[in-house]
């Protein structure tokens, strides 16, 4: 081709035009699903990498309560770091007096904390008199969420769940991970 | 020229909507809300530690579709025993509903298919009982503990014994 012919093809050059729609259309459906998916979630739940929960077909949400997570390590209630576990047991953990030990203090603390709570909201709604029996009856519902690593012998667990148990806390949650 | 020539010359019908700020913004939107989302599936099974309790037996008698009992699941890596508690049930009839299955660690669909028409079995005789005491042995992994729950609750669509107690050593006597 000459250079003549190559200068006046030049002129007629139609610069491509993006197809910018169907990426529109892909970005919306993403974000959308991504904006469902975010409000779904009642709260968020931190979950650390060394507690792997087992898979269930279980359909129950979770409630937003105490959480204990347990992993191959070490245990804790919330945030804070209650115990560690050196070759599938507890260390600290006395059986003859489970009630000294930390499992026991930390959660015991935080009933008394939030019954306090809700007795002062109880009292200043509808009286100091049916208050005690309001606050005795949500008493009995509260319960723990419990986090645990699916390779956790119930060695441990038991040990663990009795002491949820006679810290106040006979009901709890389970966690895993639903079937998709 | 008239009003109605002269708007119609201004109207240009090559005019596009700007898609870049848009998309921009998507851009932006995206990575944060995918930073952000957690695609863990975070479910929950209900579950409770024995309590003491004062026991109510009744003297009535009652039909046997009325009785409710409580299956008792008993599992190691060597098998699961299972049988039933219940006041109003004599020693004969309670042994009639017991149970053993080969469990091994490596599960397998036969194993669960057993453990399931067991139960189904129990469930059939007293439709009214939805109860079960979970005994797993020392060295059972939370993982399986959770597994026979899963065939003890459900089967399909139906409900077999949505209450589960999970407990240590457990006397069915």
């Amino acid at each position: 081709m000459s250079l003549g012919n190559t200068l006046r093809n030049r002129d007629e050059f139609v610069p491509p035009k993006l197809q910018i729609t169907a990426m529109m259309d892909m970005f919306t459906i993403i974000v959308f699903f991504l904006l469902f998916s975010y409000a779904e979630r009642p709260d968020e739940v931190e979950l650390t990498s060394d507690i792997n929960l087992p898979v269930s077909n279980t359909q129950r949400d979770y409630d937003n309560t105490i959480k204990v997570f347990l992993s191959v390590g070490e245990l804790k209630i919330d945030d804070e770091v209650v115990a560690s576990i050196v070759e599938e047991k507890i260390s600290g953990y006395d059986p003859e007096h489970p009630r000294n030990n930390n499992i026991y203090r930390v959660l015991e603390k935080i009933r008394n904390d939030r019954l306090k709570l809700q007795k002062e909201m109880v009292v200043e709604e509808i009286g100091e008199e049916l208050a005690v029996n309001a606050v005795a009856k949500s008493a009995q519902k509260s319960q723990v969420l419990f986090f645990c690593d699916k390779s956790v012998p119930f060695r441990v667990i038991n040990t663990v769940m009795k002491t949820i148990g006679m810290a106040g806390y006979p009901n709890m949650q389970f966690a895993v991970t639903g079937e998709r | 020229m008239s009003a109605l020539g002269s708007r119609r010359k201004r109207t240009d019908p090559d005019v596009e909507i700007n898609m870049v700020p848009i998309m921009n913004m998507f851009l932006v939107l995206i990575p944060f809300l995918l930073m952000s989302s957690s695609f863990l599936n975070l479910k929950a099974i209900d579950a409770s530690v024995p309590v003491r309790s004062e026991s109510s037996v009744s003297q009535d008698k009652t039909k046997e579709s009325d009785i409710v009992v409580t299956a008792v699941i008993k599992l190691n890596y060597k098998e699961i025993r299972i049988s039933v508690t219940s006041d109003e049930l004599t020693e004969i009839q309670l042994s009639e509903l017991d149970k053993k299955i080969e469990w091994k660690k490596e599960r397998d669909d036969k194993m669960v298919i057993r453990l399931s028409s067991a139960l189904q079995n129990i469930k059939a005789k007293y439709p009214k009982s939805n109860t079960i005491i979970l005994s797993p042995g020392d060295d059972v992994v939370y993982e399986d503990i959770v597994n026979v729950m899963d065939v003890a609750r459900t089967l399909g669509d139906q409900s077999l014994f949505p209450i589960v107690v999970v407990s240590g050593e457990v006397s069915s006597g």
